[in-house]
């Protein structure tokens, strides 16, 4: 192409003053020489004078995933074996990215048995589950395909936890119905998605998806270390990012949350802004873990913490162990929650907001979980912290979180054509448990409904004015001043979100939380300003563009929060103690109306048997 | 406290720069919690970071030329506290550095090689636990190549001439590995095993603390020389710069 016409078609490059970044940009409007013809049923034209002067790479594929993890994994390879092209986006390093991407030692667990969906555990099933989902995905793998660690040796995991001395197999869990054992290191999983043969886009963040008149025709996004937006064409788009808890908080380099700074919700939060309604915004679900040394705090690779094993030597402030002398036959992980909550909304929480974890009785320390045991070492050899025989201080950090957007019994997004969701959490209602097992089975399902939906499917040509849309508003950001940095403004968010969000949470702090997020967006955002120009792996410019999402996912939230008037799930309200089922036994949607998220109660989706 | 950190933006800058900061200390402070601060209060500087609990091996920095995870390394409060990227990899920007070199073969690796799908019956069989005893400990290796960056014989000599740690780590892994049907010997031997000169150098930095490096290198070099490999000829040097 000539010098003059591609000036034109990256727009005014003098004014904006900016060097491109290391890899080669595909101009979205090349210009053609020649004749014009006649054009063929279908065609488009390209390089038209009328085209927006952005500049992004163009990707045509058939399922676009976006999350490369547990549940992404598997919707890729249903893909690949229903003869689908796959491209994966990822935000972080392939390998590398949200929790599947830590090394992390997580526990496989899978049910034996073809047990009618509603009596397998495979799952939490709580009175606010979508049913239809839930009957659905797990009736997608019966009898060996629900065998996770067979699925999970093939794809490479390692000998599992073996007796030391036997080398047999030692699980942890080992009944007629459920089978549960330790070792499951998810990056092998990510290995071997290079072996399906699918494209994968690392470091890129998917910023919207290409909505052509209600229709989700695939994803656009910016590669980080060159700035360049990527628009991938695809007839269908499954989000797996999983669950967004990185508004919850900060302590001094991580939110209040065991989870990857990867996930700020970016995809839920578009389909969001596209008008779809999100779903139990208001349910974190917790895990107590420590506070101190704030690097680490709420880590569940490098931290300690306490489950509901040891709640026998879970003491608040005053020392008084609270959960003794409790029913234990009562005690899930929402009830342990609920009651830790209740605790701190009573005063019984230190100042940080938590409790302690007293290892000063061996039965306890013996007690801790298998992942935490790792660390009792680390914490010698780098703070010289010994754990046995303290009082450890601990916090309830969100794992987990709902909020996910509204989707049918084929986990197609209402609202959305084309759009498919699939994670762990999510559609869960008040869950009260673990996710991993639950990830594979929504991905792999979501790829089957995908493949029907797009069979004698024609995608409408890439609409350009939407594509110029995104890319003014990321580019937007960088014209703004005045104002405060992206990193300063996201500590507010969290902190904000967090107020509202807390475990224990009085009415007046969900309030003061919501009109807080509320003076953010009015006052805040608009002048938010880059303090970095640079094309180049700009993390202010990243940070700035995932405000957006975590902003309107924690206003999503806290605004959920107080509109649920009863206490559920993993928190307590102290001017509704109690579960109301007369009032409340539904789910609550958040939506944009006119530019303002309402709440509404929508029925729990139950399905007959 | 000072902290000094290597700044770089390839795009406008002629070649990287150190800044000085001052950041207020509290006890057991961490590398991370250091660069975050000045990120956030003070002015961009550019780094990753997922899991905080040195797992993910997204921090990896150096500290004082030392190669360190950020998440598990104290600042000190009177030192010296030169924050640079990772050594021995190359920069994209302030403290990111592009480690694929390293962990795309890796990932490489780290695929089984079998002639066919594992069963649960296979699965059910028990293992040798001295293989077991081996291996497991593996598994915790983060990939974050803070050995790789500390390796005098790759700083020496390049990754041309040794892949690295982390990469034996994985093949090592997959030697060890009773499901496993490839020849992991020949590619722990091509990827330049000999070249080691077993100093410890990898073990001193690393932060999976079950991981026994000299150990695992003594176990590859016996199994080659017990099959006449154990040449240096016949690294990836010998393949590619004869």
């Amino acid at each position: 192409m000539d010098r003059e016409n591609s000036a034109k078609a990256l727009g005014d490059v003098s004014r904006r003053g900016f060097v491109l970044g290391g890899a080669a940009a595909t101009v979205g409007a090349a210009m053609l020489a020649g004749t014009p013809q006649a054009k063929a049923e279908g065609q488009g034209e390209a390089g038209s004078d009328a085209g927006h002067p952005a500049s992004y790479e163009v990707y045509n594929t058939d399922v676009c995933i976006i999350g490369g993890g547990l549940a992404g994994v598997a919707a890729a390879m249903e893909a690949v074996d229903a003869g689908k092209d796959v491209i994966v986006i990822e935000k972080g390093p392939h390998g590398f990215g949200g929790p599947a991407g830590y090394n992390w030692n997580q526990f496989i667990n899978f049910v034996r048995d073809d047990l009618p969906w509603r009596e397998s555990t495979d799952f939490v099933l709580n009175e606010l589950t979508n049913q239809a989902i839930e009957k659905n995905s797990y009736e997608h793998w019966m009898g060996e395909d629900r065998n996770l660690m067979v699925r999970d040796a093939n794809m490479g995991y390692g000998l599992l936890v073996r007796n030391p001395e036997t080398g047999e197999l030692a699980p942890l869990l080992d009944f007629p119905t459920i089978y549960g054992i330790y070792r499951g290191f998810s990056r092998h999983q990510l290995d071997a998605l290079g072996d399906l043969g699918v494209k994968i886009l690392d470091r890129t963040m998917a910023t919207d998806i290409i909505d052509q008149d209600g229709v989700c025709c695939g994803v656009m996004g910016l590669h980080i270390p060159t700035g360049t937006m990527r628009v991938v064409r695809a007839k269908a788009t499954i989000c797996c990012t999983g669950a967004s808890t990185w508004m919850y908080g900060w302590n001094t380099c991580g939110a209040r949350s065991i989870n990857s700074p990867d996930n700020t919700g970016d995809i839920d939060a578009a389909a969001f802004r596209h008008g779809c309604a999100l779903e139990g915004n208001e349910f974190f679900q917790c895990d107590l873990l420590n506070i101190e040394p704030t690097g680490i705090a709420c880590s569940f690779q490098g931290g300690i913490g306490a489950d509901s094993g040891c709640c026998e030597y879970i003491c608040d402030k005053d020392g008084n162990y609270f959960f003794r002398g409790m029913d234990y036959s009562t005690l899930n992980k929402i009830t342990f929650t609920q009651t830790i909550a209740k605790c701190i909304a009573e005063g019984g929480g230190t100042e940080n907001g938590g409790v302690y974890v007293d290892f000063s009785s061996h039965e306890a320390f013996e007690a801790i979980g298998e992942t935490y045991k790792r660390n009792i070492e680390l914490w010698k050899d780098v703070f010289g912290i010994d754990v046995e025989g303290t009082k450890l201080e601990v916090c309830l950090e969100a794992y987990e979180r709902a909020g996910n957007p509204v989707a049918d019994e084929h986990l197609m997004v209402d609202g959305l054509a084309g759009l498919f969701h699939a994670r762990g959490g999510g559609f869960s209602g008040a869950q009260g448990g673990s996710s991993v097992n639950v990830a594979p089975r929504n991905g792999s399902f979501a790829v089957k409904c995908a493949v029907d939906y797009m069979d004698g499917l024609d995608l409408p040509a890439l609409d350009e004015a939407v594509v110029g849309a995104e890319y003014d508003r990321l580019h937007e950001l960088f014209e703004r001043t005045g104002g405060k940095r992206p990193q300063e403004i996201r500590r507010m968010i969290q902190h904000a979100c967090y107020q509202a969000c807390q475990p224990a949470r009085p009415t007046a702090d969900i309030e003061a939380g919501i009109a807080e997020l509320a003076r953010i967006r009015a006052e805040e955002m608009p002048t938010m300003t880059l303090g970095d120009m640079s094309r180049v792996f700009n993390t202010d410019w990243k940070c700035a563009i995932e405000n957006y999402n975590l902003l309107d996912l924690a206003e999503a939230a806290a605004l959920s929060a107080a509109f649920r008037e009863e206490t559920r799930g993993h928190m307590f309200r102290p001017e509704f103690p109690e579960v109301d089922d007369t009032n409340w036994l539904c789910n609550v949607h958040a939506r944009y109306n006119d530019g303002h998220i309402t709440c509404e109660k929508a029925p729990v989706v139950t399905v007959e048997d | 406290m000072k902290v000094s950190i290597q700044k770089y933006d390839p795009s406008v800058d002629e070649r990287p720069y150190v800044v000085d900061y001052e950041v207020d200390w509290h006890e057991n402070m961490t590398v991370l919690e250091a660069i975050t601060a000045i990120n956030d209060g003070q002015e961009p500087v550019v780094f990753d970071f997922s899991c905080r609990g040195r797992d993910c091996g997204r921090c990896a920095v150096s500290l004082n030329g030392k190669p360190c995870l950020a998440c598990v390394t104290l600042v000190s409060e009177e030192g010296e506290n030169l924050v640079a990227p990772l050594p021995n990899f190359p920069v994209v920007r302030d403290l990111i550095v592009d480690k694929t070199k390293v962990t795309d073969r890796v990932a490489v690796t780290m695929r089984r090689q079998r002639a066919k799908a594992l069963t649960a019956e296979d699965l059910a069989v028990p293992v040798d636990p001295e293989l077991y005893a081996k291996m497991d400990p593996l598994e915790h290796c983060s990939r974050c190549c803070v050995c790789t960056a500390n390796c005098p014989v790759v700083a020496e000599k390049g990754l041309k001439k040794f892949a690295g740690p982390t990469q034996l780590i994985a093949i090592a892994l997959r030697h060890y590995d009773p499901y496993d049907q490839g020849d992991r010997v020949i590619e722990a031997v091509q990827a330049g095993l000999f070249e080691c000169i077993q100093c410890g150098a990898c073990d001193e930095v690393c932060k999976a603390l079950e991981i026994d490096h000299l150990g695992t290198w003594a176990d590859l070099r016996a199994a080659a020389e017990e099959r006449g490999l154990a040449s240096p000829d016949l690294s990836v040097t010998g393949l590619y710069f004869p």
